[in-house]
């Protein structure tokens, strides 16, 4: 049948549908073009809360941001960008730009991986293991994500899949002990002690300093009866920080940390780990920042002081002790610079403002000990050092240092007492034994002597101590 | 947590293309509290009807004086023997007043259940020192409870002598000068009296005080650890006569130290004599055995509960010994900062294992710096539940209230799986969820009706008093378990059976963070109308058994009177 021609009377009822319908394809043409352009071009994840952020923090976030409007389609530049709000723990800021590198770029695991992390880390446990085991099922080769899930999978309980996922990060990096750590783990989760013992042998064999493993060695020697072994073990373990395999972001992390108590810790770490013109770094950015912080110069002076900067150090001490003449951690400080300084008297006098100022600081009773021993009055030096162990017997230093002063008078008998505390709450203190060995000597005890250096030859055989002990031992033996 | 993920965001992408033409977005909102509110209210918070008008004062944050972050300690204790549960409330004031211009520490007397009146200076027992803790005893075993309070400074001793309070502190010689938290008294050498434990946290003064940041650099409170100097804890011995030594050098308890916060003591080994377990903020444990012989030493590395099974010290605040197997020895809870778990330490006869996650408890807590707790079955099923009083020691995101370091307290629910916990919903247990800096919270009896209370301090705010309606789960039942004198069996332990199910329990009241508690022994029975027998075991030795007893009343058992 013909199509019956419109009328002008129905073109012009049709019109204006004809423009609705015209209008509606362009707004949706815009609409999907506006879509395509923000889901390929992200524009970058902003700060909930900036009022509320650390002056540094905002500076080190923003250059981020500016970054990201460059080139809002560079999955890398949203990731940093994720990584600078995790190293200042913004979380959920952390995980929407993790969120958005990974749209960009999905075939990389890493910014999946970041995203589980910024939600473990922000206490969502639950979502960041199901990421997780999205993402090693993707990506089974991927082995930071394989050992983060083993360690999450033990924390549940869940054994079976967790020694899967560090069997795998064994296979994949063979080399790491991490790996078989996880295993030994997953052995002393189901008191199977003696494979614990294995895997822990694994791990030390590849890594000597991974602390953890002294602390599961403890743990699968106490499970097999081995009570002194245990107890040595645990010791040397207690407070290991927590390790995981490092991926190609994690690296930077650590350098985009702003915030000042961030900053701090960061430098506190640093100095812990040894690492000090590292630590010295960051605390001098610190006090660019802040030039009168007397918080932050302490702390830089005492990674200085660490680094032997002792110019430096000094410098700064001496600019908190003029802001603030009651402070007493400056001048254990300022005695214990001037002492490395070889400069024990002036020394002393900081050590005795400290000990007034702070009598029940265990510390202060300590260096002022050591600028006494230095200044060659040993007698004073041990009421000083005792009254530091009275005060705080963690530190096994000060019972290292009591010895000594023992030994200065020749009071061997309570040196040796000394030495012997500093060996049992620090088994690892190589000093600690080599001077049990040398005071056993003289004091007749060549057994004990023996026993000392076998332990000191087991931490280090190459020591300079170990091999003068063990001539000592052996001279002693002629006789 | 799961409680806070966005479970709309699957449909973000439909969502985006149609709002984006208008430049709007809708976020997904967080809820903050734990799933679904499944659960009916346990608790309903009823300070305000109680007549206890205490408000806590922590000092005026402007020098962020240490000591004001961890101030607020809280006792029940029956002081004038009526029967019902007495409410004090330690005071922190200001670190910088005159003992004058200090406000005093509080005691409310209950008059009728749940109605109180402040009986402070007819009582004489305002002491007005920086205040921290509390522990209640009858050490002079002359049937009145007595009271120790800790301080920043010198701790007081009141004897109660009847229905008024003396200061013995000085004749007593148990004055500790040091920074004070929690406290206990326990029979350690079972001679038969009291003897006092007293923690201490750090030795610190104002001129020592030292100057932090929080993350966003703003003056915050220092950590424990800054200052470098954990102070040592104090043993004194009851001689007798109202006299006490200090014992704590010739017993081993100044061995090792910590930054010291909470207390726990049971017989953790096994071995008949009682133990000290402290909780220590940011540096391992102690768990002090007691060789038997007047000796302690510290064995908690090896047993398994100075650090988690991360082997991290952990910043321990609130501890409670509590047998949360049934298997006859005792476990160990402890509260601690956030970004850490709350851990549970489980004894497998021989050493602890660190069972938090597969319990269930570390995630919930995780978020949450818990303070005082406590393990009670709070619906009568048959099942222990806990409390856990939260508190910010340091400025975090989200903020719950105007006040920064306020947060929700949690309360955990026995799973149906039988080995864990799940957190109950709604947060806290009560209806409308609550926000404040939580730090002691004590738990007893209050109206006598078979079920706990609570009373949680909060810092610069009036206290929570919890009254339980959690639902009928059940039958109860309340043991007064005396010694021969009369006195409450301090750290005795219960073997009740009840149409063959066990529950282990033990008369304590020192627990939970800075805080004394009921004394009295409750248990859930379910639908148990009574109990076939209980067994107690003495902690001077020997044990007895009891019954049957009938269900949901509170009965009196005295040594000396069973099988």
């Amino acid at each position: 049948m013909p199509k019956k021609k419109p009328t002008p009377k129905e073109n012009a009822r049709k019109k204006p549908v004809r423009m609705f319908v015209l209008i509606g394809a362009g707004v949706l043409l815009v609409g999907a073009f506006e879509f395509y352009r923000s889901h390929q071009n992200p524009a970058p994840v902003l700060p909930r809360r900036p009022e509320s952020m650390d002056a540094n923090v905002a500076a080190l976030i923003e250059d981020h941001i500016e970054a990201v409007k460059r080139d809002r389609s560079d999955p890398e530049l949203h990731g940093k960008l994720g990584i600078a709000y995790e190293a200042n723990e913004l979380y959920p800021e952390a995980l929407a730009c993790f969120e958005l590198a990974a749209r960009l770029d999905p075939g990389d695991p890493v910014w999946r991986l970041h995203g589980a992390i910024a939600l473990f880390d922000n206490g969502q446990f639950d979502p960041a293991l199901i990421r997780l085991r999205k993402l090693t099922a993707t990506h089974p080769d991927f082995a930071p994500a394989q050992q983060r899930l083993g360690t999450m999978l033990l924390d549940v309980g869940a054994f079976d899949d967790a020694e899967e996922a560090f069997r795998r990060t064994t296979t994949l990096l063979p080399t790491a002990a991490d790996g078989y750590v996880g295993l030994a783990q997953v052995a002393l989760a189901r008191n199977d002690y003696p494979r614990a013992v294995a895997n822990l042998e694994q791990a030390l064999g590849l890594d000597s300093s991974y602390k953890m493993t002294h602390f599961l060695f403890g743990q699968a020697y106490r499970g097999l009866g081995r009570m002194e072994d245990a107890e040595r073990e645990l010791a040397l373990g207690v407070n290991a920080a927590p390790r995981y395999l490092p991926d190609r972001m994690s690296r930077d992390k650590g350098l985009l940390v702003g915030g000042l108590a961030a900053q701090l810790s960061r430098g506190g770490k640093l100095i812990e780990a040894g690492r000090l013109d590292e630590a010295v770094s960051v605390l001098e950015a610190a006090l660019r920042d802040r030039p009168n912080d007397t918080n932050v110069m302490n702390n830089l002076a005492v990674a200085c002081l660490e680094s032997k900067r002792y110019e430096r150090a000094l410098e700064l001490l001496h600019l908190i002790r003029q802001a603030d003449q009651n402070a007493f951690p400056t001048y254990i400080n300022l005695a214990s610079c001037l002492l490395r300084m070889n400069r024990p008297a002036e020394g002393h006098e900081h050590a005795q403002r400290a000990v007034d100022l702070a009598p029940h600081v265990s510390q202060a009773h300590f260096v002022l000990g050591r600028t006494l021993v230095g200044l060659g009055r040993p007698i004073e030096a041990i009421d000083a050092l005792q009254e530091a162990i009275e005060l705080d017997r963690r530190n096994p230093v000060v019972s290292l240092e009591l010895g000594q002063a023992f030994m200065m008078v020749n009071r061997f008998p309570d040196a040796r007492t000394q030495f012997e505390v500093v060996t049992q709450r620090a088994p690892g203190l190589l000093a600690g034994h080599v001077k049990l060995g040398t005071v056993c000597l003289r004091l007749g005890d060549l057994e004990a002597a023996k026993g000392a250096f076998e332990s000191a030859q087991r931490l280090d055989p190459d020591d300079a101590g170990v091999n003068s002990l063990a001539r000592e031992i052996a001279r002693m033996r002629v006789r | 947590m799961s409680s806070r993920t966005c479970r709309r965001c699957r449909n973000r992408f439909g969502l985006t293309f149609v709002l984006a033409l208008f430049g709007t977005l809708v976020g997904c909102s967080e809820s903050g509290s734990p799933g679904a509110a499944s659960d009916e209210p346990w608790f309903e918070e009823i300070a305000a009807e109680t007549g206890i008008d205490f408000v806590h004062r922590s000092g005026v944050p402007v020098q962020f004086w240490f000591p004001e972050i961890a101030t607020g300690g809280v006792g029940l204790l029956d002081y004038d023997g009526d029967g019902l549960l007495d409410v004090y409330f330690v005071q922190g004031g200001a670190l910088e007043a005159t003992a004058q211009e200090k406000p005093a520490n509080r005691l409310f007397r209950n008059d009728t259940g749940m109605r109180f009146e402040d009986v402070t200076t007819e009582a004489g027992t305002g002491d007005r020192g920086y205040g921290m803790g509390c522990a209640a005893a009858d050490y002079d075993g002359d049937g009145h409870v007595d009271l120790y309070v800790t301080n920043v400074g010198a701790n007081v001793l009141y004897r109660n002598r009847g229905s008024r309070f003396a200061d013995v502190t000085t004749a007593a010689g148990v004055g500790d000068p040091a920074f004070g938290t929690s406290s206990a008294f326990l029979d350690y050498d079972r001679d038969g009296d009291l003897d006092l434990y007293v923690v201490n946290y750090v030795r610190w003064s104002p001129e020592t005080d030292l100057i932090c940041y929080s993350g966003s650099g703003e003056r915050e409170y220092c950590g424990p650890n800054s200052y470098q100097a954990p102070a040592p804890d104090t043993l004194f011995r009851n001689e007798g006569s109202g006299v006490f030594a200090d014992v704590s050098r010739a017993s081993g308890v100044r061995a090792a130290f910590g930054n010291g916060l909470g207390v726990a003591c049971a017989d953790y080994n096994g071995d008949g004599w009682i133990d000290v377990y402290v909780a220590n903020d940011g540096m391992p444990n102690q768990m002090w055995v007691n060789g038997g012989d007047g000796n302690f030493a510290d064995k908690a590395l090896t047993m398994g509960c100075a650090v988690n099974a991360a082997s991290l010290s952990e910043a321990g605040m609130g501890v409670i010994s509590i047998d949360v197997e049934h298997d006859g020895d005792v476990d160990l809870y402890l509260s601690h900062l956030r970004e850490e778990t709350n851990t549970m330490y489980l004894n497998n006869g021989r050493w602890f294992d660190d069972a938090t996650a597969r319990m269930g408890l570390g995630q919930p807590s995780f978020e949450f710096t818990g303070f005082g707790l406590g393990f009670l079955d709070f619906d009568h099923d048959r099942r222990l539940d806990i409390y856990v009083a939260n508190g910010r020691v340091k400025r975090a995101s989200p903020s719950f209230s105007d006040d920064v370091h306020a947060e929700p307290n949690l309360v955990y629910v026995a799973a149906d799986d039988g080995i864990g916990f799940r957190e109950l919903a709604p947060r806290g247990g009560t209806s409308q969820p609550l926000f404040h800096t939580s730090r002691a919270a004590a738990f007893g009896d209050l109206d006598n009706d078979g079920d706990p209370d609570v009373v949680v301090t909060n810092k610069d705010a009036g206290p929570y008093v919890l009254r339980n309606v959690a639902g009928d789960g059940g039958n109860w039942i309340v043991f007064r378990v005396l010694r021969k004198s009369g006195v409450h069996a301090l750290n005795a332990s219960l073997k009740l059976e009840a149409g063959g199910d066990t529950q282990w329990r033990r008369v304590q009241r020192a627990y939970s963070y800075c805080a004394s508690n009921d004394p009295r022994v409750h248990y859930g029975l379910g639908n148990a109308t009574g109990v076939d027998r209980i067994t107690v075991h003495w902690p001077q030795g020997g044990s007895e058994e009891f019954g049957p007893f009938e269900a949901n009343t509170i009965h009196e058992v005295r040594q000396g009177t069973g099988r």
